[in-house]
């Protein structure tokens, strides 16, 4: 395995599962998630390289996946299917119990939907609140203040309980 | 951001494996985006030589034969000018600066479409005609179908620069969502 190959898979042992969290915000259907998640991906492959840690690796690598996934949107195959409903699921063996799991199962899907109500740039302001990002860290992936980032993020919020309250038939 | 509604996200199914063809995946693209760069260019350079040597070879007509050399290095430098002046977004920047660069890009790509008959299709045709003036023919049907053939690609050009237009107009509006809080 090369150094590339190496660091590559310690990235996406790390922050794969964010990043296909993400790919599940800004698309509607399983295989666009799937096509989504390999072309972010593709471009972290691509940009390995050139990484010279100006910024740390996970703001890096989210950074590029907010630029894949708002390319995407726009791209015709994903606006294509946007009736088409998303199956979420909920990772399995954490609940033995099969209501409970079904329950939790439901519960994602519909935040999943709330999220992906939202205007594109609110819910990148709302995926990285639910990653636990800080503050700074959204700053820094979006480009904007850390004060301009509480304001919106405020809103934001807002915006997706009003949809988890009101929510779009799954 | 409520601490439940955190959990429950997190608790999202693994992503799938990584496909095997990642890597293949991408040295294509690679390939596929050298080549486009080097395609356009290398296009100019085969007609100003092709027309050069036309030129040397018959000096008793070269100025049509010069006039396409020129226009075809007018055409390259146009295009080398703006890949120069308006590169792409990093994928690493920041998301506005990457929608401030892309944007940037995609109207210096829509102008050169739509503006593709005057600063392309119309030297070349005019080239064209007077090549074929030059070397003592002047067909008609030949310079009619050059004239249409001219206005078909204005028309594709111009098509095409709607088509980018969508996808500018996407970025102005996040660009705007961004910078009006």
């Amino acid at each position: 395995m090369s150094p590339t190959d190496a660091r590559f898979a310690a990235l996406l042992d790390a922050h794969g599962p964010a990043l296909w969290r993400i790919a599940g915000a800004y698309a509607r259907t399983r295989p666009d998630r799937e096509d989504l998640y390999q072309e972010m991906l593709l471009q972290i492959w691509r940009a390995l390289p050139s990484f010279r840690g100006d910024a740390a690796e996970r703001t890096w690598l989210t950074r590029i996946a907010f630029n894949v996934a708002l390319g995407a949107v726009r791209s015709r195959d994903v606006r294509k299917t946007v009736d088409a409903p998303l199956a979420v699921d909920a990772a399995p063996d954490r609940e033995p119990d099969p209501h409970a799991a079904a329950d939790r199962s439901d519960a994602l899907a519909r935040l999943f939907a709330a999220v992906r109500q939202l205007p594109e740039i609110d819910r990148a302001l709302v995926v990285l609140s639910l990653e636990e990002r800080p503050h700074a860290e959204i700053a820094e992936v979006l480009g904007l203040t850390v004060s301009n980032v509480a304001v919106r993020l405020h809103r934001a919020r807002a915006r997706l309980a009003a949809a988890l309250t009101d929510p779009v038939p799954l | 951001m409520n601490d439940n509604l955190q959990t429950l996200w997190q608790t999202a199914d693994a992503p799938p494996p990584v496909p095997e063809s990642l890597r293949d995946r991408a040295a294509r693209l690679d390939r596929t985006l050298r080549w486009r760069d080097v395609r356009e260019l290398a296009a100019v350079a085969v007609v100003a030589l092709i027309f050069s040597v036309r030129a040397a070879v018959a000096p008793e007509l070269p100025w049509g034969a010069l006039g396409l050399v020129g226009l075809s290095l007018w055409i390259g430098g146009v295009i080398l000018s703006v890949r120069l002046r308006f590169p792409r977004a990093s994928p690493w920047m920041p998301l506005r600066d990457s929608l401030r660069a892309e944007h940037r890009w995609l109207s210096a790509q829509t102008a050169l479409l739509r503006w593709a008959w005057l600063w392309y299709v119309l030297p070349i045709t005019a080239g064209v005609v007077a090549f074929d003036l030059s070397d003592g023919h002047g067909r008609p049907v030949y310079l009619t179908v050059v004239g249409l053939l001219g206005a078909a690609l204005s028309w594709a050009n111009w098509k095409a620069a709607d088509d980018l237009m969508t996808t500018r107009d996407a970025f102005a509006a996040h660009l705007h969502d961004l910078d009006h809080a």
